[in-house]
């Protein structure tokens, strides 16, 4: 009996009824409502987020991560002064100091989590974002989903910025040590980018919004 | 209000996209073209092999070097754990403790945790599921940040290069290490929490007698 109303719902209002993705279980959630996080009734996971800021507010918040992302790569991040030597370091000069170690997959390892990753997730969510506001592609729109589901867990410039205050406690005693303009503009870069994906609304992206 | 998955009501969700497709409807969600699955395929077998082989790396990872410091008149080779007490000792233990937390206790949480899920999937327990997807929560969430230490390496290999002072270079711990960090993610990617409460509802089915 209740198993015809289920499937009945489903044909009729495909948007009311959504699975959790951490428990599997089968909910209905509010279709109309506003910016509020609605909740797994089993597990508490959150299985609908809708925000209310506008692709234009999320689109902006990711071209200003973007811009961040390109000054933290071309400025040093981190200075050293000992006597009367300074040595600095920008982002791709901490993989290519270990690759000419010979640490090449350690080095490989900081080059994409630290700029080819975040590089393509960041161009990514901008297409999404850019799709979202013109015509709903709906393929376009499931690879770029689908490249940067795979890549999120990779974007590692947040650790990075806390490995650098690490780095610079451990060097203090020895030398003089400067943050850089690019250390900077990656903290600005995790900021604005939470920020862009707290205003993301993944609703947007299809005409048939489901979750 | 009984909690029914998705997958015993004859639906898969897309875990690209959310949407809801039937069982039956085809292999690719029909809004956003990922394939489709009820449940992560065999991800039981992927979790234990991943977590296999980063349990079998992560006592290298500990008792390797994970860097060398060479001075004009020492050379000194030192371990994660070594550069914990050095920080420790030079007074900056807010740090000390980061450090530790973020490359000794994650890992060996993340293994023990991952390993305990997957054997309480194994023997079928049905009890505390919301418990255990809090720790599946967690380990998801936390696994990332153990990559800090690799990130400190880098950057002091790249900033302490004064030549006849003091250089400091990788050592190979830190290949160790980056490689047990990779294969956690994985491992925790390719668990299925969903899972975790399938046992618990066929027994709920097997109780009712239907």
């Amino acid at each position: 009996m209740s198993s015809d109303s289920t499937a009945a719902n489903v044909e009729t209002a495909p948007r009311f009824l959504v699975a959790c993705p951490m428990c599997d279980a089968l909910q209905r959630v509010d279709a109309e409502a506003g910016a509020v996080a609605q909740r797994c009734f089993r597990c508490g996971t959150v299985v609908r987020h809708r925000s209310n800021r506008g692709t234009d507010h999320a689109l902006a918040l990711t071209v200003a991560a973007a811009i961040c992302l390109i000054v933290g790569n071309v400025f040093p991040v981190v200075a050293m002064e000992a006597n009367g030597n300074t040595t600095s370091t920008t982002l791709v000069g901490a993989s290519l100091a270990l690759h000419l170690q010979g640490m090449n997959f350690v080095a490989a390892v900081v080059f994409l989590t630290t700029f080819v990753i975040p590089v393509i997730e960041i161009a990514c969510v901008t297409c999404l974002l850019v799709l979202a506001r013109g015509r709903h592609l709906e393929r376009p729109t499931g690879v770029l989903l689908r490249l940067r589901d795979r890549l999120r867990p990779w974007n590692m410039i947040e650790i990075f910025v806390l490995g650098a205050f690490v780095a610079i406690v451990k060097l203090g005693d020895l030398a003089r040590i400067i943050f850089g303009a690019g250390m900077w503009s990656l903290l600005a870069f995790t900021f604005f980018y939470a920020m862009a994906l707290g205003a993301f609304d993944r609703d947007v992206l299809w005409q048939e919004p489901n979750s | 209000m009984t909690a029914q998955s998705a997958a015993s009501r004859g639906f898969m969700r897309c875990e690209i996209c959310g949407r809801l497709s039937r069982l039956d409807g085809g292999r690719n969600c029909a809004r956003c073209g990922h394939a489709l699955h009820a449940r992560k395929p065999q991800s039981l077998q992927r979790t234990s092999a991943l977590l296999a082989a980063a349990g079998m790396l992560y006592f290298p990872a500990n008792l390797l070097p994970i860097v060398h410091v060479r001075t004009a008149t020492s050379d000194d080779a030192n371990t994660i754990m070594g550069g914990v007490v050095a920080l420790w000792s030079s007074g900056s233990w807010p740090l000390a403790l980061l450090v530790s937390f973020a490359s000794i206790f994650v890992p060996a949480f993340k293994l023990l945790i991952l390993t305990w899920l997957v054997m309480s999937i194994r023997f079928g327990w049905q009890s505390h599921p919301h418990e255990r997807t809090t720790l599946y929560r967690a380990v998801e969430f936390i696994g990332r940040w153990s990559m800090l230490d690799v990130f400190v390496v880098a950057l002091l290999v790249a900033l302490v290069q004064l030549q006849g002072l003091a250089t400091i270079t990788a050592g190979s711990a830190a290949i160790a290490f980056a490689a047990v960090v990779i294969l956690t993610m994985y491992a925790a990617r390719s668990f299925d929490p969903r899972v975790l409460w399938d046992a618990l509802e066929s027994n709920a089915r097997r109780a009712q007698g239907t």
